[in-house]
């Protein structure tokens, strides 16, 4: 994947190796967990994907098309939303009734955490609103110090230092090299 | 004076060879090597990152910086792997079995040369893949009419989904998800408008490499946000690198784990969507199968960690040969190649190598250049890649997320497709969280055109019989099927069998 499912953890996102002394080979099944917090958990992305199935299938209704054939543009997406509701159903038969796969179950999330993200999603569209508005290098400047500040930096280097390095770059690869309008 | 005769060949090899897209391989080492080291990044993410930057170049020279990042990042993975038992990208999974046993002994050095050796070994064998089967294969390739194709495409993303252990139900939602995505905007066959919601910038569809940095950019670091505590404290490196180059008579006893790797990698790269981490685990499984000292795997083994790195870098050659000769993508890194590909006009398929015959001199090339060079770095003894390790996130956050906003509007200068970015962003990061895999997702999207305009195609001309009388759509169909089918069996099974054991083991008792 080389970059996708991995045997042991999750996807995408290496975690720590096994410990040493350990055999790996026994770590390659998954295991089911079986709690009810859990199982009650896999009704959300169940009823998601219900839910997405249905829409498409309402959607798919008003395609209005000039040719008038049995395999038209409604055709294919009719049938895949199709999928997606058989899919929901068995998601939450098969999820909610006999239990979740250890691959199926993210990393616990922190309350630090959750206020950063929000921090970060402000943060952004600011820096996407104010783009047009201030220089390039200013506002990368700024949403780079406020980003690092966010995240616990602290120090000259975090805060002054390191922003001034991020707003250069950005500013000679993408304005000057790329000439991108920005 | 020596005449060289111009032949696709030829100018395949002298394309590669000019002074900017060298350049470019050098570039693309430099970020490949970082970003392997840094755990949290992988190189689906850099891949996707990068390909919002190299849209404006000449596709060899994009594909350049594209393929040497990950062949780079091949080798940079193991660096975190064998120093902080943390794989850098989930190829190098097989590497902390042995690796961090090794450097807790004191040789570190010797691990991550060994690895790097194994790790060139394996990407040359699949660089002789590419270079022997992707035209052949295309040729076969190049028989096939509709329902083939739809069926190859229902094979590429049901292999994807089923080495998804645990979660096949999801990943074929997440491939179903990604179909329906790819029919936003016109049909292909009558050009009627579709799902467009009167937005004029849907008319052309949903643009891909935003969604896909959403998916493997923003939704990864903004996880990474979410689940790391304050106090969380970085794994101290181990700084004693010891004894660094080895013996002869150390290389002469792993070049049997070397061949052991390197078969198992060749052949598992060949399947599409199954990548270097199972291969890595699956080729360290049968060298301690053979091994003469199958005791020492797990606890320090140098054979383990060369088998294991020899084979998760040969599924590359294989990998790009699938993903260049018959337009499945071999891996999620591939998808995403496969996404700029097309922006540049060329589309990987059976059809590839007729069109641009030179391609895959050059592809060979690229990875030659980027493998001899990647390897060299590597033998240095660079303390600074310990330091690195030690370096906080948060500087990889800001830079991330940085990147992938100014990345995503530099493509068309559109304020919509960072908004797009930004949308699946949060769409992948309830992907991550709930357990749906982005990789089929990801190729549901750029697969998708070509699934619905073949099966359409094929239903037209002759109903389902079209399909049900195809012994190629046949066998492809099959496959697909016991893909999706056997993993859950299989799992099953064993965990009865587990089960069994464990109830056994308590009546004992």
């Amino acid at each position: 994947m080389t970059d996708h499912e991995s045997p042991v953890r999750g996807e995408d996102a290496p975690t720590a190796g096994l410990d040493p002394g350990t055999d790996p080979s026994q770590e390659i099944v998954p295991l089911l967990v079986t709690d009810r917090a859990h199982r009650l958990r896999e009704l959300v992305p169940a009823g998601v994907t219900l839910a997405f199935g249905v829409t498409i299938l309402v959607l798919a209704q008003d395609i209005n098309s000039g040719v008038r054939v049995e395999l038209g543009p409604p055709f294919w997406p009719t049938m895949l939303a199709w999928c997606l509701v058989v899919l929901g159903i068995l998601m939450a038969a098969v999820n909610v009734l006999r239990g979740v796969s250890s691959t199926n179950l993210p990393d616990p999330l922190t309350g630090w955490g959750m206020g950063r993200m929000a921090g970060t999603v402000v943060i952004l569209v600011a820096y996407l609103l104010l783009w047009n508005v201030l220089q390039f290098w200013l506002i990368t400047f700024a949403a780079t110090v406020a980003l690092t500040f966010l995240y616990g930096g602290r120090g000259w280097k975090p805060l002054l230092l390191f922003p001034a390095i991020v707003a250069v770059v950005l500013h000679f690869l993408f304005v000057v090299a790329l000439r991108v309008n920005l | 004076m020596i005449q060289i005769a111009a032949s696709p060949v030829t100018d395949g090899i002298m394309t590669v060879l000019q002074p900017d897209t060298l350049l470019y391989i050098g570039l693309g080492i430099a970020v490949g090597m970082l970003v392997g080291a840094f755990p949290g990044v992988t190189a689906t993410m850099a891949v996707a990152l990068a390909s919002g930057f190299t849209l404006t170049l000449d596709p060899i020279q994009g594909l350049a910086v594209l393929l040497t990042i990950y062949v780079a990042a091949q080798f940079g993975d193991r660096v975190p792997a064998i120093l902080i038992n943390t794989p850098g990208t989930p190829a190098s999974i097989s590497t902390t079995f042995d690796g961090y046993p090794l450097a807790l002994k004191g040789q570190a050095g010797l691990a991550l040369t060994t690895s790097a050796f194994g790790s060139a070994f394996g990407m040359f064998v699949g660089i002789i893949i590419l270079a022997v089967a992707a035209v052949p294969l295309s040729e076969l390739a190049r028989q096939f009419g509709p329902p083939e194709m739809f069926a190859l495409v229902v094979f590429g993303l049901t292999m994807m989904v089923g080495v998804s252990s645990g979660r096949i139900i999801k990943g074929l939602a997440a491939g179903a998800f990604g179909l329906l995505l790819s029919t936003v905007g016109r049909d292909p066959i009558t050009g009627d408008a579709r799902f467009t919601l009167n937005i004029l910038e849907l008319n052309g569809g949903i643009p891909f490499i935003p969604v896909i940095i959403g998916f493997f950019g923003i939704a990864e670091v903004l996880n990474q946000i979410l689940t790391r505590n304050r106090l969380e404290h970085h794994i101290k490196p181990v700084a004693q690198l010891g004894q660094w180059m080895p013996g002869r008579q150390l290389m002469r006893r792993l070049l049997k784990p070397m061949g052991i790797g390197a078969a198992t990698g060749s052949v598992v790269g060949l399947v599409p969507a199954v990548g270097g981490d199972i291969a890595g685990v699956i080729a360290w499984e049968n060298a301690r199968k053979v091994s003469k000292h199958p005791e020492e795997f797990g606890k320090g083994s140098m054979e383990g960690l060369t088998a294991g790195d020899t084979s998760s870098t040969a599924t590359l050659g294989g990998s790009v040969t699938t993903t260049m000769a018959l337009g499945v993508p071999g891996d999620s890194v591939m998808a995403v190649m496969i996404g700029s590909m097309m922006i540049w006009g060329i589309q990987p398929g059976p059809a590839l190598f007729s069109t641009h015959p030179d391609l895959v001199s050059s592809l060979v090339t690229i990875m030659v250049i980027a493998t001899v060079l990647t390897l060299g770095l590597s033998l240095l003894r660079m303390r600074g890649m310990v330091r690195l390790l030690e370096l906080p996130s948060h500087y990889l956050w800001v830079i991330i997320l940085i990147f992938c906003m100014v990345g995503t509007y530099s493509i068309n200068n559109s304020v919509f497709d960072v908004f797009m970015m930004m949308v699946f962003g949060a769409v992948g990061l309830f992907m991550l969280r709930f357990g749906f895999p982005a990789g089929p997702a990801v190729l549901g999207l750029i697969l998708g055109p070509l699934a619905e305009s073949n099966l359409r195609r094929a239903l037209i001309t002759d109903g389902w019989a079209s399909i049900f009388t195809s012994p190629i759509a046949m066998v492809l169909l099959a496959i697909a099927v016991a893909a999706l089918v056997v993993p859950p069996v299989r799992q099953h099974a064993k965990r009865r069998r587990i089960a069994g054991t464990a109830a056994e083991e308590a009546r004992v008792s």
